[in-house]
């Protein structure tokens, strides 16, 4: 059985000018101890996707329409808040994009540190203090028992990030959510954090969903990848697979935009147009208008998602054609 | 050939006040410090560095958008820090800007036609002309016609960056610093603005100072490259030697760092990776500001800092051990 399993997973938000689906029907599996990538640009709905599981979207404007997401076994949107909490921490844990506003400026990071394991486990005032230090060293705080008392502001970027890991892995989660982890780092501060997430992968046990933008985190960290655009979830396969044989237009063409420093074109290979916004989106294929292979058809009906390969979907009626 | 931006000590120190409120005390940033730089006409000379350690800082200091602390910058053999404001103006016609930000660089009650025109108006040029040079630019940054008349919040980021482009442009500028262009883009968007910028140089007989933190961005589209780190421009050449064989070990830490463009290629526990964060501008270590996080520092490293060397042409290092 899955670890977790998403099933058309719908979640509409209420804008000034009437309803807008962030996500639709998007639907993974992820095993034990494995990686799931999910690659996508601004409005992909990504973030959505992490939010909605985690049950962390404000209601409203935002409302989950349809799909299940079931965690061992229960189904996380059918739960009640209190039992939710009782999740979030010991079975699901995210770490964010922005270490700077995701600390709390007041508390000393000790004292963060310690909120997370005092909500869930009965332990003596010591133990939760040492279970504190024995989580900053893991993630890799120097002289962690002299830095506890420090405040967010005292530490640099790179830090802080290794402070968010050091609350959301300190009740041990099942399932680790990474919402770009490492966009606002530079590279090689970004380079130390996925180094320590992998360890602490390996260590751990858990299973992880890295969320990014950037195909070369996707390259460095993912097991398993999904690829979503506007919205909607339009490929998946495993991460060799993907970057070796990408099925679908805007996969490939987001594979051969980005330079790398072992390419030698002096053109890059563009994608016309820009990304449709959520209420602006075409009927039919959302990436249609931007495709190179697109057809009348494209622009008919949304593709669904079907296997074109073991463990390889696409949705893209243009596959082979 | 007579380089079109030469910069000799350029530097740059910000007052910072620090200290509670009964000892406050005015510590320098040293933002930038004492670099030696030159562009030849044509070139693409790209800047990376980490966030903090001066790049855009010496971006602005060599069109004087600010005030330099200390140094000289000649433009084409006019040394651009004597000039008088007036002087300055007719200058600045030749040197532009692209900044990083399409959403804070764009007025939004403006319209585009306005900001685009707004070099112009500066420079005295009257309305018709005005009205000819924006549609013919327009056209040239890939924007619709009937993109004059509109608002900055009716495009997309990636459009907007070409309208910022467009602005930039329409002097007929000889020298563009182009500070972060692509970095706030969805990368789909990216690839576009890149190919349009490098399509202007070949077709404007432009030269661009392109700063970024991306090394494959940098490497894809510069002729040299400058690495620089606190302040200090610590390693300078041509793009496929500095890739190929980089001799200053940041750069070398730099390039591991890059994440790997194929999971084959994973990067993970590689040695040369970097330790530890970039140190305060205000406080810099002594000797080479980079000793603190060097794997090859030697006892000269904490207490001399490197002279720049040519250890083969063209090849600029700034290193006790490997230069």
């Amino acid at each position: 059985m899955s670890l977790l399993s998403v099933a058309n997973l719908t979640t509409i938000f209420q804008t000034g000018s009437g309803e807008a689906a962030a996500i639709e029907n998007v639907s993974f599996d992820l095993q034990e101890g494995e990686i799931l990538g999910i690659v996508g640009e601004s409005g992909s709905g990504k973030s959505v996707t992490a939010l909605t599981i985690m049950g962390l979207l404000p209601t409203p404007p935002a409302r989950v329409a349809s799909g299940s997401v079931v965690f061992q076994g229960q189904d996380l949107l059918r739960l009640p808040e209190a039992a939710m909490r009782r999740i979030r921490g010991p079975g699901i844990a995210m770490v964010f994009q922005e270490p700077m506003t995701s600390l709390n400026p007041v508390f000393t990071i000790g004292e963060q540190v310690m909120e997370t394991i005092r909500a869930h486990e009965r332990l003596s005032q010591r133990a939760v203090f040492a279970r504190a230090v024995e989580m900053l060293e893991k993630v890799g705080i120097p002289s962690p028992a002299a830095r506890m008392t420090d405040y967010p502001h005292q530490l640099s970027g790179g830090q802080r990030q290794r402070v968010m890991l050091a609350i959301a892995l300190a009740c041990r989660p099942k399932l680790l959510i990474a919402d770009e982890p490492t966009t606002a780092l530079d590279v090689t501060i970004q380079a130390q954090i996925l180094d320590l997430i992998l360890d602490l992968r390996s260590e751990f046990g858990m299973a992880m969903i890295v969320i990014t933008h950037n195909m070369g985190v996707i390259a460095e960290t993912a097991d398993r990848v999904l690829v979503m655009y506007a919205g909607q979830a339009i490929e998946e396969a495993q991460v060799t697979d993907l970057f070796d044989h990408p099925l679908h237009p805007y996969t490939s063409g987001l594979l051969s935009c980005v330079p790398t420093l072992d390419q030698r074109e002096d053109r890059l290979a563009a994608i016309p147009g820009t990304l449709p916004e959520p209420g602006r989106r075409p009927p039919g294929c959302r990436f249609a208008p931007r495709c190179p292979r697109a057809i009348a058809e494209c622009r008919a009906a949304v593709p669904g998602l079907i296997m074109h390969a073991p463990a390889h979907t696409a949705a893209c009626i243009r596959i082979g054609a | 050939m007579t380089p079109l931006i030469q910069a000799t000590g350029l530097t740059k120190h910000f007052p910072v006040r620090t200290g509670g409120i009964l000892r406050r005390v005015t510590t320098p940033l040293r933002a930038v410090e004492a670099v030696d730089l030159s562009i030849q006409p044509g070139e693409t000379m790209g800047l990376v560095g980490e966030s903090g350690c001066g790049k855009s800082t010496l971006g602005r200091l060599l069109i004087r958008l600010i005030p330099a602390t200390a140094g000289q910058v000649l433009f084409d053999g006019v040394d651009l820090l004597t000039l008088d404001a007036a002087a300055l103006r007719r200058a600045r016609q030749a040197m532009q800007i692209v900044f990083q930000d399409p959403y804070g660089a764009l007025n939004p009650r403006m319209t585009v036609e306005d900001i685009i025109a707004e070099p112009l108006v500066i420079a005295g040029s009257t309305t018709i002309r005005r009205r000819a040079a924006v549609g013919e630019m327009l056209d040239k940054a890939g924007l619709p016609a009937n993109a004059r008349d509109r608002y900055p919040h009716e495009f997309s980021g990636g459009q907007r960056q070409r309208i910022g482009i467009a602005r930039a442009l329409i002097t007929r500028p000889r020298f563009v610093v182009c500070d972060e262009p692509v970095s706030a883009l969805d990368v789909s968007v990216q690839a576009q603005i890149v190919n349009l910028l490098a399509d202007l140089r070949a077709e404007l007989g432009l030269t661009y100072l392109f700063i970024a933190h991306d090394l494959a961005v940098v490497k894809h589209i510069s002729t040299r490259v400058a690495v620089m780190y606190l302040g200090k421009i610590v390693e300078l050449a041509d793009r496929d030697t500095l890739h190929a064989r980089p001799r200053h070990p940041y750069t070398r830490a730099l390039i591991a760092s890059v994440p790997a463009g194929h999971p084959s290629r994973r990067r993970r526990g590689e040695t040369r990776r970097l330790a530890g964060d970039i140190p305060s501008a205000l406080h810099p270590p002594p000797g080479c500001r980079f000793h603190t996080r060097c794997p090859l520092a030697i006892d000269i490293c904490r207490v001399t800092e490197p002279a720049v060397t040519e250890p083969e042409p063209g090849h600029l290092i700034a290193c006790h051990v490997e230069g």
